[in-house]
């Protein structure tokens, strides 16, 4: 299903097959293209290049055009202070530097950086038909606070009129920005009103709720969908907040996802976030990252649920983490070993594998999650089933379902982190993918004639020439010599002349010639008693 | 290498932090080498301009690029924080954070990110405003999420009010049943260097406590335990740990603060909740990694 089709059914609180991943990509867009925030966000072209590029590589459903909650504000007469990492500042404060609300206007389709965003929501939405395309706004309280500074929680009480005028004021910009963001293309409007997180539910009702609720009524006339972004402590307000009717909210890690899905699903609101930021997406390795996905996916759940970063993704994050996400995402039964993974890896015992597959047959493993209930775990088992009988007994299969714990046991001790692999004679041969026939074959052939190597390689051999009299033995060795290079053979040639060592051999009279085969059974580890009478056996 | 103790002072505009912060400076800058991190989300940087203006030799770390409010920023602070420490070398570092400031989020990334190996947390302290705090309900919100995770709240101010004090103990108290309540004026308090917060615990282990291997750590989750596994998550990491403190949710659908030493345990049940789970714990003897591999054993 297509991202935006996909995204459009979460929205509706229908259950979907695969949960919708709208990985936030503002600034980090222009880290993938080498670019600093401030030419990236002032430019629509680098927009559209670094957009395009985080579709290419993290295959989303949805991204945000432009996340940068300065738009506004500077047209406004904010002063910026820009910086190379990060969406730029708000510095100073119009309205509470001495300029009054009258002398500010609604900022038109030709001010600030407004034509830029318009121009690349256009070029995406030709470009990409079928991902959803969200257009960001700055919520009305976050764009007062631009506007007032942190007089406004003064304000707040003693001059609750000012702050009503202010408020009115940057819901008609939202308004008037939410109009030209859809008319460019944009499917999904998000109010992204991080300041809320401020104030508390009675504060929230009496001078947010009438505003923002009339930017996502005027949203839903236009037939398009809309989000209410939040982030930090915010908890308390979820309820209030989805009292305005957005569509969704969508939150970060400060707040538990099981406490916004309660809520949201009993208002018929959808909901999303809420991975960790910094600490998982910014430091964390791809594992954390996936497990922390895994996390969210689980509290989530297949209805009503956005899976995405809890915010603007930091621009430095690696792109690995972001790809782990997404491989995550389209792969179910790699979910299912992480979680399989997560339940079991504390008790778990790894086994030391270094002589695993030193055996005279070829052993293939496939490690499944269950090749019953698993359809690639099914056709990989099958394949390896049907390829094993051409090598006439000396390639043994087995399959080892991750549903039981020896399996899980095995799977890490061989270091195996995907659902179905392959290993032959314990090295890992094949990841996810079915091998063809072919080469499925010739991986195996290949791993036989390495043994045969090593067999051939571990056995040595030396020849004595026993005896007391030089002439006699010289002409012995000369002659032997030329066998060895007759034969091409890797031998080494010894002479004894000691008597006593002579009858060591148990010879009595010289010449003679002791042919000795070594052959190399363990090295650098010690032997169980069973596998040295093994040894014994054979001799 | 020593790590460096680092303090968090918080607090709303006009609260007293800065003075706070004067008073340090003017007791230690002539024997310790102090860093100072300010990011006051106001229009221009009054309070570095006025700590510069007291002569006094520190370095200071102005993060003017917005507030350290959102997760999404943090990324960024700790970059700076990172040239910061190894341009400086300071012996002790005290972030001055804004009222809009997410401490605990201070706290995880300190406690997580490459900083982790040279810094630990050491303190963290709220500065409430007396005449404020009982004038103003709606602000509250700001700063109960700050009052939280402190170790220490001061009460500041309170020759300007004539009651009330005791209404205000009960609201910090209420918000964090295990902080410890100091009134004054004019921030008139003592600031110990060290670990102020764990030493009233634990008084021979206070040298120890910038070793190398100290470790401070913050666990965020939105995971839930049931009581008793909250009790046997806790039992066992107690006796390792200098100090575990923080806030649980609960299976049974509530919310408890808990604080441990190394041989006790408390459970308070709290009133009302609206965080996820949040622990801190400072110990030489376990690892974020493995603190946090348990706490979802038992979860």
């Amino acid at each position: 299903m297509k991202g935006l089709e996909l995204i459009k059914k979460a929205f509706a609180l229908e259950p979907v097959k695969r949960v919708p991943w709208v990985p936030f990509v503002g600034v980090h867009g222009g880290f993938l293209t080498g670019i600093d925030a401030e030419k990236y966000l002032k430019s629509s072209e680098e927009v559209v290049k670094g957009i395009s590029k985080a579709i290419e590589e993290y295959n989303p459903d949805g991204v945000p055009v432009v996340f940068d909650l300065q738009i506004e504000a500077e047209i406004l007469g904010c002063e910026l202070k820009w910086a190379p990492h990060n969406p730029p500042a708000v510095v100073t404060h119009p309205l509470a530097d001495g300029k009054q609300l009258k002398d500010l206007h609604i900022p038109t389709e030709f001010d600030g950086r407004i034509p830029e965003v318009i121009k690349a929501t256009k070029l995406l939405r030709k470009k990409y038909p079928d991902i959803a395309l969200y257009g960001l706004i700055t919520g009305p309280f976050t764009l007062a606070l631009h506007l007032m500074g942190t007089d406004i929680f003064v304000k707040l009480f003693e001059d609750p009129e000012a702050v009503n005028e202010v408020m009115d004021f940057c819901t008609k910009v939202g308004k008037k920005m939410s109009e030209y963001l859809m008319e460019a293309g944009c499917d999904i409007i998000a109010v992204v009103d991080p300041m809320t997180s401020q104030i508390d539910p009675q504060t929230f009702e009496t001078f947010v709720t009438p505003f923002v609720s009339k930017l996502f009524s005027f949203v839903r006339e236009k037939g398009k969908l809309s989000s209410f972004f939040v982030c930090g402590h915010a908890q308390q307000n979820i309820e209030t907040m989805c009292n305005c009717k957005p569509d969704n909210v969508s939150i970060d890690e400060n707040i538990p996802l099981d406490f916004v899905k309660e809520i949201a699903l009993s208002k018929g609101i959808s909901f999303g976030g809420n991975m960790k930021l910094t600490v998982v997406l910014l430091m964390g390795n791809e594992d954390d990252c996936r497990e922390n996905a895994i996390d969210c996916l689980d509290m989530g759940g297949k209805k009503g649920f956005i899976l995405a970063p809890g915010c603007d993704l930091p621009r430095d994050t690696p792109p690995e983490n972001i790809k782990a996400v997404t491989k995550l995402v389209h792969d179910p039964y790699q979910q299912e070993v992480i979680r399989a993974m997560d339940k079991k890896e504390t008790t778990l015992e790894i086994l030391n594998m270094n002589d695993y597959g030193q055996a005279d047959k070829v052993i293939v493993d496939v490690i499944t999650l269950d090749s019953e209930s698993c359809a690639p775990c099914q056709y990989m088992v099958e394949a390896v089933k049907r390829v094993t009988p051409h090598f006439e007994g000396v390639v043994e299969w087995r399959e080892h379902a991750i549903k039981k714990m020896e399996a899980v046991t095995f799977m890490s001790s061989l270091m195996v982190k995907n659902i179905p692999t392959i290993c032959i004679d314990g090295k890992i041969e094949f990841v996810s993918q079915i091998p063809p026939k072919g080469d499925l074959i010739a991986a195996i052939q290949k791993r036989i004639n390495k043994k045969l190597k090593l067999k051939i390689k571990s056995k040595r051999s030396e020849i004595l020439i026993l005896g007391e009299d030089k002439d006699e033995t010289s002409k012995l060795n000369s002659k032997i010599h030329r066998a060895i290079t007759e034969l091409g053979k890797d031998v080494e040639v010894k002479m004894i002349s000691d008597k006593k060592q002579i009858a060591n051999y148990g010879v009595s009279r010289g010449p003679a010639v002791v042919a000795v085969n070594y052959k190399l059974k363990s090295e650098g580890t010690e032997p169980s008693l069973e596998v040295v009478k093994e040894w014994i056996k054979e001799l | 290498m020593q790590k460096i103790p680092f303090h968090i002072i918080s607090g709303f505009l006009g609260s007293g932090k800065t003075t706070f912060l004067k008073r340090i400076i003017d007791k230690y800058s002539t024997e310790t080498k102090i860093g100072i991190i300010q990011n006051e989300f106001a229009p221009a940087n009054i309070d570095g301009a006025e700590l510069k203006q007291s002569g006094k030799d520190f370095n200071l770390l102005e993060i003017n690029n917005g507030s350290v409010f959102c997760v999404c920023l943090l990324g960024d602070f700790v970059n700076s924080l990172e040239k910061f420490v190894n341009q400086h070398h300071p012996e002790i570092i005290i972030i001055e954070a804004s009222g809009l400031s997410d401490t605990t989020s201070i706290s995880e990334i300190i406690s997580a990110s490459t900083l982790a190996e040279k810094i630990y947390l050491a303190s963290n302290w709220c500065i409430v405003d007396a005449q404020n705090f009982a004038k103003v309900g709606l602000m509250k919100q700001r700063v109960s999420h700050q009052i939280r995770m402190a170790d220490i709240v001061v009460i500041n101010k309170t020759d300007l009010i004539e009651t009330g004090i005791k209404k205000i103990r009960e609201e910090i108290k209420k918000a964090n049943p295990f902080t410890e309540i100091r009134e004054t004026t004019y921030c008139n308090i003592d600031f110990e260097l060290g670990d102020s917060a764990i030493k009233k615990f634990f008084f021979d282990e206070v040298k120890t406590l910038s070793s190398p291997n100290v470790n401070s750590m913050v666990i965020k989750s939105g995971r839930k335990l049931s009581r008793k596994s909250l009790e046997l998550f806790l039992f066992k990491w107690s006796p390792k740990a200098f100090r575990i403190k923080g806030f649980v949710n609960l299976k049974e659908d509530k919310t408890v603060a808990i604080q441990c030493t190394f041989d006790s345990v408390e459970i308070i049940e709290m009133e009302n909740n609206f965080h996820p789970t949040e622990l801190v714990a400072i110990s030489h003897r376990f690892t974020l990694r493995e603190w946090n591999k348990s706490l979802k054993e038992f979860s």
